[in-house]
């Protein structure tokens, strides 16, 4: 007669021993892992270490290398000041120069409006406009210097170009005012 | 159980213990340390940018000609004064009224102040500028040559207006009252250099050709010769020793 469950097995080794053995079986897969962590950390350690003892010795020679650059740069300072002496006057004069357009130019204006029978007799020139007045001669004078006129603002130079005042004195000539606008 | 605690301290109690030692480490010493590695490595970075750029500028001042920038520096220092000099604007201006062989009539200025209580001249980055009115008699032809002179004299003036009466003047007139109003300009100089480590100033090809068009202006300063004869001081003793 075969009995249907299997034999009883009988452990004779006590439970907190066979625990203990269960433990040390479980250690000993873990040991190798954690000596195998201790090492790379302690590697790390050192090449850390390693890596600041010589991230530190290029700090301290950058240091010294930066002060005996500006050293001699300081030795250098009398350059270095009529350089900023040459930029800095040429910043101004040049924004003198842009704000301030050459006033001889404008006779060469006044000389393009100088028409057969045309006299000046007097003009002025403030903040770049220029009132001219004068006298013209004859009827052709006055028609030549219109179209002298029409030439100059054909340059572009000038953006306005007004006759406000044209009246025929008795002898005969013509009186205008001329006043031209940049 | 010797042999179970041997195993004990082998297999459990090493381990353990450098698995705690390792956690230490990462917390108390590697985790700061990779901070610090990384501040460094940037401040390096930093130290070497300072250092390319102190070395570019160091030589940028070593290949600088010390006689060519005195000259520029002194011509600029002409055509644009550091300080309010009437007397010298003046003495140019009569000078190129001269050389056109024009007289001044009058002339009124106004010079401001000269110093002020603090004895420091005021930094203005455009140029302060003192005004002078010129009154004088010329032809028109005259006019334009003397505005073309005026216009590249040293140290610097700018036409600011022009006044021209003439009754019956013509291109080839008489002569005619002319009043003209000139600008003369001052700047003082820049006090500090700035930083060492800030770059150099560069003179651009724009620079270089103002320098080059200022050359062509003419410096028309006169040292007036006064007759220093011998000055008499105080009166003859009126008690002489018999």
């Amino acid at each position: 007669m075969k009995s249907s469950s299997s034999p009883k097995q009988i452990n004779l080794i006590g439970t907190s021993i066979r625990r203990s053995f269960d433990i040390e079986k479980i250690a000993r897969k873990v040991a190798p892992f954690s000596y195998g962590v201790l090492i790379i950390s302690l590697i790390l350690t050192s090449l850390t270490i390693i890596a600041f003892i010589f991230l530190g010795s290029s700090s301290k020679k950058n240091i010294t290398k930066i002060s005996s650059l500006k050293e001699e740069i300081k030795k250098l300072s009398m350059n270095e000041s009529l350089l900023a002496t040459i930029d800095d006057r040429t910043n101004i004069i040049s924004s003198l120069f842009k704000s301030n357009f050459l006033k001889s130019d404008i006779f060469d204006d006044l000389n393009i409006i100088f028409v057969p029978g045309f006299n000046i007799s007097d003009f002025s020139l403030a903040s770049g406009n220029l009132k001219v007045s004068g006298a013209c001669s004859d009827n052709q004078c006055l028609t030549n210097l219109n179209e002298r006129l029409e030439d100059l603002k054909q340059g572009k130079k000038f953006s306005i170009i007004t006759l406000p005042n044209v009246d025929r004195a008795l002898n005969i000539s013509y009186n205008l005012s001329l006043e031209i606008f940049r | 159980m010797k042999k179970i605690s041997s195993n004990l301290i082998i297999n459990i109690f090493l381990p353990f213990f450098s698995l705690v030692f390792v956690f230490c480490i990462f917390v108390f010493f590697l985790t700061p340390k990779f901070g610090e590695i990384l501040k460094v490595k940037k401040e390096i970075q930093d130290q070497q940018k300072q250092i390319d750029g102190l070395t570019a500028k160091l030589n940028d001042l070593k290949s600088l000609s010390i006689p060519e920038l005195t000259n520029s520096t002194s011509l600029l220092l002409g055509t644009l004064p550091e300080n309010k000099d009437f007397y010298r604007v003046l003495s140019g201006i009569k000078g190129v009224f001269s050389s056109e062989g024009i007289i001044i009539l009058s002339y009124q200025f106004n010079p401001g102040l000269v110093s002020s209580d603090s004895s420091k001249n005021v930094d203005n980055s455009s140029g302060n500028s003192m005004t002078i009115k010129v009154s004088f008699q010329t032809t028109f032809d005259k006019l334009k040559g003397l505005i073309s002179k005026l216009e590249k004299s040293l140290p610097i003036v700018t036409v600011d207006s022009i006044k021209y009466n003439g009754e019956t003047a013509s291109i080839s007139g008489s002569l005619s009252s002319v009043d003209i109003v000139v600008k003369s300009y001052y700047s003082p100089l820049p006090r500090v250099l700035g930083a060492v480590d800030k770059p150099l100033p560069k003179i651009t090809s724009a620079k270089s050709d103002l320098i080059e068009k200022l050359k062509l202006y003419t410096d028309y300063f006169v040292t007036e010769n006064f007759n220093q004869g011998e000055v008499v001081v105080g009166k003859d003793n009126p008690f002489p020793s018999q």
